[in-house]
């Protein structure tokens, strides 16, 4: 009786810390999650989404109009057909008349550049607009020559740039990797056969898998960065991040290839199909959403990925023109993020920033299990 | 034998040419892997080595045993940062995988499906969530939450570190442990049952002993992993020039975060000595995956004697 | 059969493009060769061959500058630089200037191989590095700054002196509460410390070996802002409500002592060239950043202007 009452005690111990492993993780989960959420959330808009990083100035000229239909209103431009407002001592473009001039306003390239709602007005002709009121504002770009030239200065502060070098790195390092990964694992699942070859390719892939991101850092602006001089670049990075998910390409495709019955292989082989033939039509179509998952889970990594970047891709908010070269230079979300902290100690945008990962990382989560669970489904019917 | 058409004879050759072609197409693919093993250690080493060799060389042994780090004059000693990354790993690892070996065996043994539905998607979402992020929790609520009870009155510390790490290895430890506790044959727990165990003695007497080799080799991927993480802890470890850990409220240097805290900054003998810390962290993240193969490999030979 | 070709396609596809990467990677290497006029330390043929020549007419023929300046250098000058740079290349559309954060050091280092066409530094020249033609293009303060609730306003050289090698490490020796003082400070090699370190006269005695060392001006304000017992140091244009400047010999923190050189720790803003390598479009920027319109953005940022 005394022993069953004691393994009773121990059971309930340990369930109890069962129950309570379970959840602190969860908890853990939650509070991150939460705290992330609580200083980021009311960062992210639609502005935070689409608008540039840096503020843009542009210098432009606009032809004024002819048809001066005075409203006698003191925030009205009547020759440019604008409201102008004072936001923060800055003079702001309230609002755009639709036959407004600015409409057509040229850079010093002669290249149409559409003045929008919100662009901030630094100087017209040669009045300087800090400082200014509305009232000398009004004054100074009413007045002067059939054209005015105005310093324009279109605010920043959204993660555009990021977003699209993301998907540039996501796009460059995927056209990269997955082919020699995808490749590589038919190689071991269909053709290698035990051996010291083998060997040495499961020991390399396995020893990548291990190595620290920080060291692809070093090793790819060594190699990349300042040997092939492809300074910090999306190339740079694609490349660096392409080796490290070699492993995780492999190993998920090779799962999925080993799922693939050995009666698709016989009997496609008895038709008189070749090996090759076998591999595209038989082998490689029904692994396909095993692959897909290989993907997405790559696609999380990129995404999540900040210390084999930061030295290769670099930090500056662009959207990158070229591959390599240094309009190449890119700053992914994650990356942009961490140099927030360190260089503003801004941790609410830091975490405006984390929040759009956060769903990104959910997002990338759901799809893949969509894929395996569709995957499935045709397995078992 | 029956004759062989001209044309059909080129359509085999053909064929067999592709095939060759494939087969190359299909192992140098497989090869890259290897070639990258072999260039990362290169050129890692390579630069890493060289301020240790030729004229006006430091002292290697200077460097290994050496306990402050300070570039301006020009002293480049490392030991402080290996006891603090080992240190830090160690308690990652005593508090990591109780916690996710108990979470794991909640998912496998205990939980209704329901709640595996949901905790399942959570502990993904954990392992997801980029390093990054964990900084700024860890800036943002650990370090703060540790200033209010350390008599050094600072958050920065070592026991911030081991905090986030045991939260970074969760996800790994609970995923690897799961596997390998669904993995144990159901009829070691009817065995079990049938001696007139309890639920809990049969798991914990039965399934998480068979289940060991994967609890362990969940358990050296963790190892590897929190040894290598670097943008979470560089943000919470303090970062101190010298002077080994005292107790866990001291501040630590991990061998990661003295890397990339002034790699942008570093030209010279000081970029090399970062890529020689590199190195030593190189070697360290090599036995952890030498052991963790042993151990797989291991493992598959017990199954197939099953 | 279809099927199988398919396939084939896709696969050479894959490695038409992989190749075309390398192969752009390739052209392009060559194409920032000549941009950046590089070449001393290894004159690649590409230099060479480059016919410079004709390029140089569209410059003449239109007054209008044109091509790419490459910037490395300080950090501590992004903030600044980064709106002239944009206020530039709104009066010159053709010119793009991409400036690169690597550190005062790698900047000047660039500068002299050639790697860049502007380097950017937040510490005079070293002797060996007098070689390179500087301008000045603005001044700037390193303030010391405190948790605001710290009873202490002001310390002298020597005092932050002590703080730092670690002699002072209780607050009440200074007159303040009885608590131990967090001393906070930047990462090896960054331009700031090395300035700090060099007015202060730290270099010669050395960091304490507790000290928390942190990664950017950044972290430096959010480690003292979150710290009551904290003291750090940071650029002039991070003291905000968060963190609190200290008078330094009685001295208050402000643009105008450092310009007049009343206020101890400050130190000069500058860009180096080589002259005989600078491009008209490298010139011409030169020649901007001292102009009034762009003095106005160092002011913006809580430098000193030198006009």
């Amino acid at each position: 009786m005394m022993k069953n009452n004691n393994t009773k005690l121990k059971d309930g111990i340990l369930r109890g810390l069962i129950y309570l492993s379970a959840t602190v993780t969860v908890a853990i989960l939650v509070v991150i999650i939460g705290f992330i959420f609580y200083k980021g959330l009311p960062g992210v808009n639609l502005k935070f989404m689409t608008r540039m990083w840096d503020d843009e100035t542009t210098v432009v000229d606009v032809s004024r109009n002819n048809n001066s239909n005075s409203h006698g209103e003191t925030d009205y431009v009547e020759s440019l057909g604008i409201h102008i407002a004072l936001e923060d001592k800055n003079i702001v473009i309230k609002s755009i008349d639709s036959n407004s001039p600015v409409k057509d306003a040229v850079n010093m390239k002669k290249a149409s550049y559409e003045l929008k709602t919100g662009d901030v007005i630094g100087k017209a002709g040669n009045t300087n607009f800090k400082n200014i009121t509305l009232e000398e504002a009004k004054k100074a770009l009413d007045e002067g020559t059939e054209t005015i030239r105005m310093k324009i200065t279109r605010t920043g502060g959204g993660i555009l740039p990021m977003l699209v070098s993301t998907i540039y790195i996501i796009g460059l390092t995927l056209v990269i990797s997955a082919p020699i990964g995808i490749c590589a694992a038919i190689y071991l699942n269909e053709y290698a056969k035990p051996g010291r070859m083998l060997n040495i390719i499961r020991f390399a892939i396995q020893n990548l898998a291990g190595i620290p991101s920080i060291v692809y850092g070093l090793f790819g602006m060594l190699v990349f960065v300042q040997t092939l001089k492809l300074s910090y670049s999306v190339l740079a990075g694609a490349f660096t991040l392409s080796i490290m998910l070699l492993p995780t390409i492999i190993s998920t495709t090779e799962e999925t290839l080993k799922e693939v019955p050995m009666t698709y292989r016989e009997s496609s082989m008895g038709l008189g199909a070749t090996k090759l033939q076998t591999i595209s039509k038989i082998i490689i179509p029904s692994a396909l959403p095993g692959i897909l998952v290989a993907i997405i889970l790559s696609i999380g990594r990129i995404v999540g990925e900040s210390a084999a970047l930061i030295w290769t891709a670099g930090t500056i908010a662009q959207i990158p023109k070229t591959l390599v070269g240094s309009e190449a230079a890119a700053a992914t979300l994650t990356t942009k993020m961490y140099w927030l902290i360190k260089e503003t100690a801004d941790l609410e945008q830091a975490s405006s920033i984390a929040v759009v990962l956060i769903v990104l990382v959910i997002a990338l989560n759901m799809l893949s299990k969509l894929i395996t669970r569709k995957f499935l489904k045709k397995r078992t019917s | 034998m029956k004759h062989v058409g001209k044309n059909e004879m080129v359509a085999k050759q053909q064929k067999d040419y592709k095939e060759k072609v494939f087969h190359f197409i299909f192992l140098f693919s497989a090869l890259i892997s290897v070639l990258s093993v072999i260039a990362i250690i290169a050129f890692v080493f390579s630069k890493g080595l060289k301020p240790f060799f030729g004229e006006n060389s430091y002292s290697f042994l200077d460097f290994i045993t050496g306990l402050k780090w300070d570039p301006g004059t020009e002293s480049y000693g490392i030991f402080y940062m290996i006891v603090g990354s080992v240190l830090a790993t160690l308690g990652a690892i005593a508090l990591g995988v109780p916690i996710g070996l108990l979470t794991a065996v909640f998912i496998a043994e205990i939980a209704p499906k329901k709640i595996v539905a949901i905790i399942r998607p959570a502990i993904e979402l954990l392992a997801g969530i980029p390093s990054v992020i964990y900084g700024a929790f860890g800036l943002g609520v650990i370090v703060q939450l540790i200033k209010k009870v350390s008599p050094t009155g600072q958050g920065e510390s070592l026991l911030a570190v081991i905090c986030v790490l045991t939260i970074m290895i969760l996800p790994t430890i609970i995923t690897l442990s799961e596997s390998s506790l669904r993995a144990v044959p159901k009829s070691y727990r009817e065995a079990s049952y049938g001696l007139g165990a309890s639920k809990i003695q049969t798991i914990f007497k039965t399934v998480v002993p068979a289940a060991r080799s994967g609890i362990l080799s969940a358990t050296v991927l963790g190892i590897g992993r929190a040894m290598g993480e670097t943008m979470a802890v560089m943000m919470i470890a303090g970062n101190n020039i010298g002077g080994l850990p005292k107790s866990i409220w001291s501040k630590i240097r991990p061998l990661t975060s003295n890397i990339s805290m002034e790699m942008s900054y570093a030209s010279g003998r000081h970029q090399d000595m970062l890529f020689a810390t590199g190195v030593v962290l190189f070697l360290f993240i090599l036995v952890i995956n030498m052991v963790l193969i042993k151990i797989t490999s291991k493992m598959g030979n017990a199954n197939s004697k099953k | 059969m279809k099927k199988f070709f398919n396939m084939k396609k896709i696969i050479s596809f894959m490695l038409v493009f992989t190749m075309m990467f390398v192969l752009a990677a390739c052209g392009k290497k060559g194409d920032k060769v000549d941009e950046n006029k590089t070449g001393t330390e290894e004159p690649t043929p590409e230099v060479t061959e480059t016919p410079t020549t004709t390029e140089t007419p569209d410059k003449t023929d239109t007054t209008a500058l044109a091509g790419t300046v490459s910037i490395t250098g300080s950090t501590s000058v992004e903030k600044i630089l980064m709106d002239m740079i944009s206020d530039f290349t709104a009066y010159n559309p053709d010119v793009k200037i991409n400036y690169t954060g690597t550190g005062s050091s790698a900047g000047i280092t660039d500068a002299m191989n050639g790697a860049n066409d502007i380097g950017a530094s937040s510490r005079n020249l070293k002797e060996e590095e007098k070689g390179l033609e500087q301008v000045i293009f603005a001044y700037d303060g390193i303030a010391v700054v405190l948790h605001p609730s710290n009873k202490i306003a002001d310390l002298t050289i020597e005092q932050i002196l002590k703080i730092y090698s670690g002699e002072i490490t209780n607050w009440s020796e200074l007159g303040g509460k009885d608590a131990n003082i967090i001393v906070v400070s930047r990462e090896g090699a960054s331009g700031t410390r090395g300035a700090f370190e060099e007015l202060t006269g730290l270099g010669d005695v050395g960091l304490v070996e507790s000290a928390t060392v942190v990664e950017g001006n950044g972290n430096v304000q959010a480690t003292v802002a979150g710290n009551e017992n904290a003291i750090g140091y940071v650029s002039f244009s991070f003291i905000n409500e968060k963190v609190k400047a200290v008078t330094v010999d009685g001295i208050e923190a402000t643009p105008e002592n450092a310009k007049e050189g009343t206020y101890v720790l400050s130190r000069p803003f500058l860009l180096v060239y080589n002259k005989d390598t600078a491009s008209p479009e490298a010139s011409a920027f030169l020649e901007y950043v001292v102009s009034p319109d762009a003095q106005e953005f160092v002011e913006d940022h809580g430098g000193i202007r030198v006009d």
